[in-house]
């Protein structure tokens, strides 16, 4: 028996308390540590229905471009994500200065030797909420996390 | 793992192809090939100061990311399908 519970049996000991009330409040301080112990408590919700992959979905009408009507849907799995960066890390820094330069000049200036595997982590937990809608009469972009 | 890749082309001008590929009975057969090739993989490691069991552990984890990998381009012209279950 935890502290509190002592406490009320104290309480009831010395009469503060009748032996009902006692029994309801050790009723509800059990309530309170199985809610507590659950594993599945709304606090927990979030983590269990982690986003796996990220989706770019396009409709283009026939008026948009000329080409006529298209359509564009790609599923990458954000393990790939990972096992990339993972890869990309092994890459020597000789190697990854050269991907930077040729990088910059083709209008991308991102700098891959200050990629590590636990920034894609948190860049996967941003991606998670966000959701991109661009809703135009000839096209439309979808880009979200499921 | 990935078990199954499908694979679906469309050019202008020429017929679609269609490509059911089941993994597991293709990497069986290229299995001499693959031997090579992680031979050379190895060697190209030990010349580049890589650690060879590291680059083999992240080559196989990335492998196995691909399952659930969807591309579709559909255009009047062109097509262009990939699925990796």
């Amino acid at each position: 028996m935890n502290e509190q519970g002592k406490q009320i049996l104290q309480m009831l000991a010395e009469g503060k308390i009748t032996a009902n009330e006692a029994a309801r409040l050790l009723d509800a301080l059990e309530q309170t540590e199985v809610r507590e112990r659950e594993p599945s408590s709304p606090a927990h919700e979030p983590n269990q229905r982690r986003a796996k992959y990220l989706r770019v979905m396009v409709d283009m009408s026939e008026s948009f471009g000329g080409d006529g009507p298209g359509k564009v849907n790609v599923r990458v799995p954000f393990q790939l994500l990972r096992a990339g960066v993972q890869l990309a890390s092994l890459i020597p820094p000789q190697a990854l200065g050269r991907v930077n330069e040729e990088l910059k000049k083709s209008g991308v200036p991102v700098d891959l030797t200050q990629l590590k595997p636990q920034h894609i982590e948190e860049l996967i937990e941003a991606l998670d909420e966000m959701t991109v809608d661009v809703d135009q009469p000839d096209a439309k972009v979808r880009v979200f996390c499921e | 793992m990935p078990q199954l890749l499908r694979l679906q082309v469309r050019r202008p001008n020429h017929r679609r192809v269609r490509l059911w590929i089941p993994v597991l009975p293709v990497l069986i057969v290229l299995s001499p090939l693959l031997l090579l090739v992680t031979l050379a993989a190895i060697l190209a490691c030990l010349v580049f100061r890589i650690n060879p069991i590291w680059a083999l552990v992240a080559a196989g984890r990335l492998l196995c990311a691909l399952k659930g990998t969807h591309v579709e381009v559909d255009e009047p012209e062109a097509l262009l399908f990939l699925d990796i279950r």
